[in-house]
């Protein structure tokens, strides 16, 4: 293989990243919307994370610490989370040949993690490094569930790329596997009641706290495009017969951000609507039983 | 065959080389720097010298020689392609320790209480350590292994106990010599009595797993000895608890190089001596195999918790070194199980375990080093006091991060490129055994613990605020402590950035040991792709092409922030409304990971030992308060 034939991967890559950017705070401005209808609140316009976002860009940026970490720890954490959209599938388009499979995309989401925990832990600040320990804790949680979910695909479909993955049989493994990525996805996206790393209320943002102006941006855009990766991922392993019968690219991808955007209302939102954020313990215990549904399912596929 | 004479001079050379490196450390030994900069020179020609002997084993698959034919006591040698990745390991690694050693020895032997003579015994132990492990994967005669394998127990004992004024030294000491005692102990009634089953002392590629074949009771008690032997000096837990309590009291460089290669020549043997494809019953090797990949298993997620609940930068790594041998141990396992059934799936395996000896030497010896930096530049090992070392030395931070990133298996480090490999392994495993799935299970568990215990080591130490005075006036160590981090942190990242580096050296020792088709397509472009399985490709992974994805996704968020130019200013961090310094307010390491630390903490159960009282001392624990 030469490195040219990975172009056209890496030209679907960037097209998926600048698609995650534009669209997740929309997706972000529409579930605060339904959060504040569900709070019988008039809640602001659907276009008001751009407006932040757009603010947050424009503002002074004030820093605690000087190091490197602080320095690149934004945009190397944004950076993570686009090229994990970028080698993703999209409205069923698979970048072909791979340049990255299941446990690299994985690595990347992990990679972000990291680095927000070490963000947190740069600044010194007690509230930033409790936020950070946090994150790792929830980190211990949530990964296997989502680590192991999408094994049992990877186990059925023989293969660790998105491409091998989608092969995979529809059986009683896959469906819990299924099962189990749903019920985690809220902890995946640590949106309430699963929002323990920033506890606004406690922490004052966690990590998050020490952040200002651009490179809070940056976080922030991170932290949305997580959100539409996740939900994406869903769909397009779990459900993927909903788009393969749509002959137009174009449309099939229009179709996956309409999944997306139903997703996030449906189970994102309203469970953050309608739940007090849970101890981190709590949350480590839901995550550990979902875990051990996703292993005995993974055990399961292997012998079956 | 005109291979032999030059052969023999180039082994000549490198013997050469490294016995005027232990006259040179005897004879120079009052001239500490001295003596420090001549052993680096004899080891430097010791690796040009090996280097000569690695291409013409690296042509033919294995060379062999004997030396004193005259005399009834031939000396068997043998270079192979497995063999010299070791040797080079040994080499490199000690290369980097011995220029590393001549600050940090010459600092550490002006503390106060520190005995007269300390300092003078220090290079030609070092040097005996470093010769007695290329000895060990040299000489193919059991025997002369075993006397070879013994000097090295010795050597690395008296490296143990260098600094043995200090409290807790001489128990880690004595905890080491009664294991090793356990351990040698077991691989010499081993040998005995596969002379008496083999009538033969000479030990070839595949020769445990081959005894298996007659199925005899014997052959197993031989095999288990064996491992029993091999798995203590790996530090395997329950057997390999030494480990944790050796490495955090010996010098740091020799931290980095009982860490980065002596407990990894355990890996060479297994890989050497226990892995065949053919003659072997597919049964046995399948339950040996499996057990030991359970082994590693309980190693990977035994160390990965007690280190991420540790708060000694050394102690901490060390228990990293125990989830990592863990790795090595679970990969050349899954290795022997498939060596019978499927041989290009065993060739996967073992390239796994090969890539994580190499990933774990060059992280595990560059996070050493950066530990021995902090000790060098304040004195202590306690995270709890340590915090905020970043702004006065930049140097170290950035190789301990980039060790950090390695150990903690991020993508595009050398330490990412073994887990991917073993992910590979293990999902095509399961259609070979259920266990599969279940190592599947230990492994992301191991993984994140992993990245807990990186973040907590760099974080803790170099990031945040400086707990008092000692972390405040940190200083930068001297240039000759800087380069040997530099290159260590460089290899890391190069190696996960084109991982045909290792890679490919890994899959050509297989291709030596066992002649199956190669589990990888070309590695040329620096892509990793398994073209196997029922889907026609298992895997793929193209870091160059993916570091290019890192690169446009960083512009473009960087490209956000330049768009609006803002200024920037430095203000003092939110207490609260509080005017409080950051040092009193700050979240300790003994904090971290708070409410689990205790659970994490419990799960490695030190094996108790007599004789002296724990030296360990008491941590304490900061709560959370959520």
């Amino acid at each position: 293989m030469t490195l040219s034939q990975y172009l056209p991967t890496i030209g679907t890559a960037v097209a998926g990243m600048v698609l995650a950017l534009l669209v997740a705070p929309l997706l972000e401005g529409v579930v605060r919307k339904l959060r504040a209808i569900i709070q019988s609140r008039q809640g602001p316009p659907v276009t008001q994370p751009y407006l932040d976002l757009l603010k947050l860009l424009a503002k002074e940026d004030l820093r605690v610490s000087v190091s490197p970490v602080a320095t690149w720890g934004p945009p190397l954490f944004l950076a993570a989370i686009l090229v994990a959209a970028g080698v993703m599938p999209l409205g069923g388009i698979m970048p072909e040949p791979a340049v990255a499979d299941i446990v690299v995309f994985i690595g990347l989401l992990a990679l972000a993690n990291i680095t927000l925990a070490g963000l947190g832990f740069a600044t010194g600040s007690a509230f930033s490094s409790l936020g950070a320990s946090r994150e790792v804790m929830l980190m211990l949680a949530a990964e296997p569930v989502l680590f192991l979910s999408l094994l049992v695909l990877a186990l059925k479909g023989q293969s660790l790329t998105f491409t091998g993955m989608l092969q995979a049989p529809v059986g009683v493994a896959t469906i819990a596997a299924a099962l189990t990525y749903l019920l985690a996805l809220q902890m995946y996206v640590a949106k309430i009641p699963f929002d323990i790393t920033e506890a606004e209320t406690e922490l004052i943002g966690g990590p998050l706290s020490e952040l200002s102006g651009p490179r809070l941006a940056m976080v922030y855009w991170g932290i949305y495009a997580k959100q539409f990766i996740y939900s994406s991922l869903f769909v397009q392993l779990f459900v993927p017969w909903t788009l393969s019968f749509i002959p137009w690219p174009l449309l099939a991808v229009l179709a996956n951000v309409a999944w997306v955007f139903a997703l996030n209302l449906v189970v994102v939102g309203i469970v953050a609507s309608v739940n007090p954020r849970l101890r981190l313990d709590q949350a480590l215990r839901y995550g550990v039983s979902l875990a051990a549904v996703a292993a005995m399912a993974l055990i399961y596929a292997a012998i079956v | 065959m005109p291979l032999a004479p030059m052969l023999e001079s180039a082994i000549k050379l490198t013997s050469v080389a490294l016995a005027g490196g232990i006259v040179a450390g005897v004879a120079l030994s009052r001239w500490q720097r001295a003596a420090g900069w001549v052993c680096s020179l004899a080891l430097a020609g010791a690796l040009a010298a090996s280097a000569w002997i690695g291409s013409m084993a690296w042509e033919t698959g294995a060379v062999g020689i004997e030396f004193g034919h005259g005399n009834g006591w031939p000396i068997a040698l043998h270079f192979s392609r497995l063999n010299m990745i070791f040797i080079w390991l040994v080499l490199g690694l000690g290369l980097a320790a011995t220029i590393y050693s001549v600050r940090y020895i010459e600092h550490a032997s002006q503390a106060p209480g520190t005995p007269r003579y300390a300092a003078l015994r220090y290079y030609p132990v070092l040097m005996l350590f470093l010769a007695s492990m290329v000895a060990v994967v040299c000489l193919s005669n059991l025997i002369a292994f075993f006397i070879a394998w013994n000097v090295m127990s010795l050597a690395g004992l008296a490296l143990i106990v260098h600094e043995y004024h200090k409290p807790g030294v001489l128990r880690a000491g004595l905890k080491f010599a009664a294991f090793t005692l356990v351990g040698n102990a077991a691989i010499f009634a081993a040998i005995m009595l596969y002379h008496s089953a083999t009538g033969s002392y000479q030990a070839h590629d595949g020769a445990l797993a081959g005894l298996l074949g007659d199925g005899s009771p014997i052959a197993h008690l031989v095999f288990g000895l064996f491992a029993f032997g091999f798995l203590t000096k790996l530090g395997i837990y329950p057997m390999g608890d030494w480990l944790p309590d050796a490495h955090p009291a010996a010098p740091s460089p020799v931290s980095a190089l009982l860490s980065g290669v002596m407990i990894k020549l355990a890996a060479y043997d297994i890989a050497h001596m226990m892995i065949r494809t053919t003659d072997v019953p597919a049964g046995a090797m399948m339950a040996w195999g499996l057990v030991l990949a359970a082994l590693g298993g309980v190693s990977v997620l035994l160390g990965g918790s007690a280190a991420a609940a540790n708060n000694d930068t050394k102690r901490l790594l060390a228990y990293s070194s125990v989830a990592q041998s863990g790795y090595i141990l679970m990969c050349l396992g899954l290795s022997m199980a498939f060596a019978p059934v499927n041989q290009t799936l065993a060739a996967l395996a073992f390239v796994a375990g090969i890539v994580f000896v190499i990933a774990d030497a060059m992280h595990k010896g560059l996070l050493f080093l950066t530990a021995g930096s902090v000790l060098h530049a304040t004195g202590t090992r306690d995270l709890v006091q340590l915090g905020g070392l970043g702004d006065g030395m930049p140097t170290t931070t950035v190789a301990a991060i980039a060790g950090a990133l390695s150990v903690g298996g991020i993508p595009l480090s050398a330490g990412f490129v073994g887990k991917w490999l073993l992910f590979q392994t293990l999902l095509l495993g399961a259609a070979v055994t259920p266990m599969a799935a279940v190592y599947l299970l230990v492994i992301v568990v191991g993984s994140i613990l992993s990245a807990a215990y990186a973040l907590k080591y760099v974080g803790a130490a170099f990031l945040g605020a400086p707990a008092g005075r000692i972390a405040g006036e940190a200083h930068e160590v001297p240039g000759s402590m800087r380069v040997p981090q530099i290159v260590l942190a460089v290899g890391a990242l190069a190696a996960g950035l084109w991982p045909a580096l290792i890679v490919r050296p890994a899959l050509q020792a297989w291709g030596y040991l066992g002649a199956a088709a190669s589990p990888l397509a070309d590695l040329r472009m620096g892509e990793l792709l398994v073209p196997l399985g029922a889907s026609g490709m298992v895997g793929g992974f193209v870091p160059p092409a993916v570091l290019a994805l890192v690169a446009v996704a960083g512009l473009m968020a960087l490209g956000l922030a330049r768009l609006a130019g803002v200024p920037t200013r430095e203000v003092p961090s939110w207490q609260s409304g509080l005017a409080l310094p950051l040092a009193h307010t700050r979240l300790p390491a003994s904090g971290w990971y708070w409410p689990f630390t205790p659970i994490l903490r419990a799960a490695y159960r030190e094996i108790p030992f007599p004789w002296t009282p724990a030296a360990v001392p008491v941590e304490t624990d900061a709560s959370d308060g959520s």
